[in-house]
């Protein structure tokens, strides 16, 4: 008995430590690379276009109001960071299988748990070097432009960093759900591209009916109802979705919704790396 | 052309029109709900067609439903259907049963009421009687009138006498060739003001105020049936918070004013703009629940989503500045006329309004001139008795726009720092290489 306790206190430490030099290893490898630095730059670019447009906007109209004018920036930034990051963890992840590498790593003390969370905190890591470098971006920002100062700015970097967990976690799902590199890179181009292209679909319907005529008989009326379903259901599944609502919690100081999304995106980072980890124990390391 | 095609193309002149009236929207009699609904501000009324299967109200206030027979049609240019009340306009007799959870909660009568408004009573405009108060409001209204009608007899007579006064001083002055001051002239009478109160006709319909909830409501007439269409869903809800809405007006474009509804909103503007600011009462309400009982038609709103509701300007206080926790100062409300600027050039300037000289203001507002030493301020209402507004707080920023450029020269510099990295790693690589 009392040697199973010490086996299985030494398997963690074992697991612990093949998942930490996994992630170790992942993440330089990243970092090696110029792809994350121009991911970064670009999306601080794209970040600062959307303000240029607030700024110009205010020079031009006089008047400019909004609550939080770095929200929008901010989420840019990390959707991209996180989006580019889940690509990188879901080719590392096939890569590794397709090479043949992922059955030598298996034969040491890596398994499907070290190897899934390896690769989950590699990208994870990378992720919180991106956010200081936007916490740094936006702290300047904010004092060259005079902007107003905010809390809530941080409360929402932090959630995003769980919010880009679930995204990496969902490339990893498809990584192993995939098996080849370029399959897993089209199921999740495919499920990205459907849930935003639903939600799109959705705020212009619903821009349209309000243009037009806003009465019980409106000719899209069935498609804008369908596109109100479809779409609030995936507001409970895409962790963008519930980033910005937590966002909206937070500009409203609404701390129990504020929880409850940042709740479903936790759900969401453990579901999918436990799927992640289930299929790739079902589909073994071959695929 | 000959008899027979001529005879045709007679006849279809003919009748081409008679086709177009035929065209006329066909009328049913329906068995509708009128409401009187409260919007938060007033009363208005709205048409519940037996198409909408559910009535939105505001819970703990007294609203009505009117139980009617109409003819219902449907207008398809605007998508609608529409009552034609002058064709048919009657009040169905009976009670409406109200139920929650399958039990039924209350029975109510039919009852009196009706809706006055009072434009000189800025705090109660629009006002609901119900029951006997209704017969007494309506009563006070027909005295109000007949006194008005009475007044403004004597204001004509008195005003004619008048006339005829001032014709005579004029003639004998004329005649003697006396010069009149004009003190020989009599005190021109005092006008009658405006009539200030209006009432709707008493009417009878189900007066409710029911707490927060969804209820089932049906109307039970003296035979003991159920009419068709009266069974509908009835949710009550409530307003979120109250706050007080702007209306920013800048000086350089006042045709094209700003709205400032959310608390939260800070509300950005260049350096160097003078802004006029107009505060409004309003509420926070649930977007679908108050869309559909303004307009039970309407599908525009959403569930989702919330609105501040504007009501009537806040009169009555003060605007507290406070510049970055150090000056406190406290703007009154004062009109403002917008004055052309001469030449053939577009161009006007605002200033303070002159009633000596002007006709009248443009508009009122608290004006505020935003420089380099208020770039940063918190502004506020006061009431009369120095208390601060609820909801009325604002943050006011000067925007540096002149930087735009910064921010892309700081989205650059990750990409500086990955050159850098790069190169210090292959200056390494290197390095091992030739100690190898």
């Amino acid at each position: 008995m009392a040697i199973d306790h010490v086996k299985s206190k030494n398997n963690w430490r074992y697991h612990w430590h093949a998942i930490m030099t996994l992630a170790e290893r992942s993440s330089q490898s990243t970092f090696w690379g110029l792809g994350i630095f121009i991911t970064i730059t670009l999306a601080l670019l794209t970040s600062a276009l959307v303000l240029h447009n607030s700024l110009r906007f205010t020079e031009r109209n006089i008047i400019y109001i909004a609550s939080q004018p770095l929200f929008l920036p901010i989420f840019v930034n990390t959707d991209l960071v996180s989006l580019y990051l889940a690509i990188i963890a879901a080719v590392t992840a096939s890569r590794e299988r397709d090479r043949g590498t992922l059955e030598v790593l298996f034969y040491g003390p890596v398994d499907e748990m070290a190897f899934i969370l390896g690769l989950f905190l590699a990208q994870l890591k990378v992720f919180l070097v991106a956010i200081l470098v936007a916490v740094v971006w936006l702290n300047l920002v904010t004092w060259l432009m005079h902007l107003a100062f905010s809390i809530e700015m941080y409360i929402i970097l932090i959630t995003s960093i769980v919010m880009a967990g679930a995204v990496i976690a969902f490339g990893l799902l498809t990584a192993v759900w995939g098996g080849r590199t370029r399959t897993a890179l089209v199921y999740f181009l495919l499920v990205l591209m459907l849930l935003a292209g639903l939600q799109i679909a959705d705020q212009v319907i619903s821009s349209l009916v309000l243009v037009t005529n806003p009465t019980m008989n409106d000719p899209i009326l069935v498609i804008r109802n369908t596109l109100v379903v479809v779409s609030g259901v995936i507001q409970w599944v895409s962790p963008y979705s519930q980033l910005n609502q937590a966002m909206d919690a937070v500009m409203l100081h609404h701390l129990s919704g504020y929880l409850l999304h940042l709740g479903v995106i936790l759900f969401q980072v453990l579901v999918l790396l436990l799927g992640s980890i289930l299929i790739l124990k079902r589909k073994g390391v071959r695929g | 052309m000959k008899g027979p095609g001529l005879f045709f193309v007679l006849l279809s002149i003919f009748i081409l029109p008679l086709v177009a009236y035929a065209q006329a929207p066909e009328r049913t009699e329906e068995f509708v709900y009128a409401t009187t609904q409260f919007n938060g501000s007033g009363y208005r009324s709205a048409l519940v067609p037996p198409q909408s299967g559910t009535i939105y109200l505001i819970a703990g206030l007294q609203n009505i439903l009117a139980p009617r027979r109409t003819q219902l049609y449907y207008w398809p240019i605007t998508n609608r259907y529409l009552a034609d009340w002058a064709v048919e306009n009657k009040l169905v007799d009976g009670q409406l049963e109200i139920f929650q959870y399958g039990k039924k909660i209350a029975l109510i009568e039919l009852s009196d009421y009706v809706v006055q408004s009072d434009s000189s009573d800025t705090e109660e405009a629009n006002a609901l009687y119900v029951g006997e108060a209704a017969k007494g409001a309506y009563a006070h209204f027909q005295e109000f009138q007949k006194k008005y009608r009475d007044d403004l007899y004597a204001y004509y007579q008195a005003q004619d006498v008048y006339r005829k006064q001032v014709d005579e001083i004029v003639r004998n002055a004329v005649q003697s060739g006396k010069t009149v001051s004009e003190a020989d002239f009599p005190k021109p009478p005092t006008p009658v003001p405006p009539l200030s109160l209006f009432s709707r006709e008493v009417a009878q319909g189900y007066a409710l105020s029911l707490p927060v909830g969804t209820y089932t409501i049906q109307m039970r007439l003296p035979d003991g049936s159920i009419p068709h269409a009266s069974r509908k869903t009835l949710v009550t809800f409530e307003k979120m918070q109250d706050g007080v809405a702007y209306t920013i007006v800048p000086q350089s474009r006042w045709t094209k004013p700003e709205s400032s509804s959310q608390p939260e909103g800070v509300i950005y503007t260049p350096r160097g703009t003078t802004l006029y600011l107009q505060p409004f009462r309003q509420s926070q309400y649930n977007d679908f629940y108050y869309t559909r009982m303004v307009d039970p038609q309407d599908q525009s709103g959403r569930k989702d989503r919330t609105r501040w509701v504007p009501f009537e300007p806040y009169k009555d206080a003060n605007l507290r500045h406070e510049v970055l926790n150090l000056a406190v100062r406290e703007i009154p409300l004062e009109a403002y006329f917008v004055q052309q600027l001469p030449g053939i050039g577009l161009g006007y300037e605002v200033v303070k309004f002159d009633p000596a000289n002007m006709p009248e203001p443009s508009f009122e507002g608290y004006k505020l001139e935003l420089t380099a030493d208020n770039a940063e301020c918190h502004i506020q209402l006061v009431n009369a008795k120095g208390e601060l507004i609820a909801g009325s707080g604002r943050v006011i920023r000067v925007l540096y726009t002149d930087r735009a450029w910064s921010l892309y020269a700081l989205s650059a510099l990750p990409l500086m720092v990955g050159f850098g990295m790069i190169i210090e790693r292959r200056r390494r690589i290197r390095k091992i290489k030739v100690d190898e």
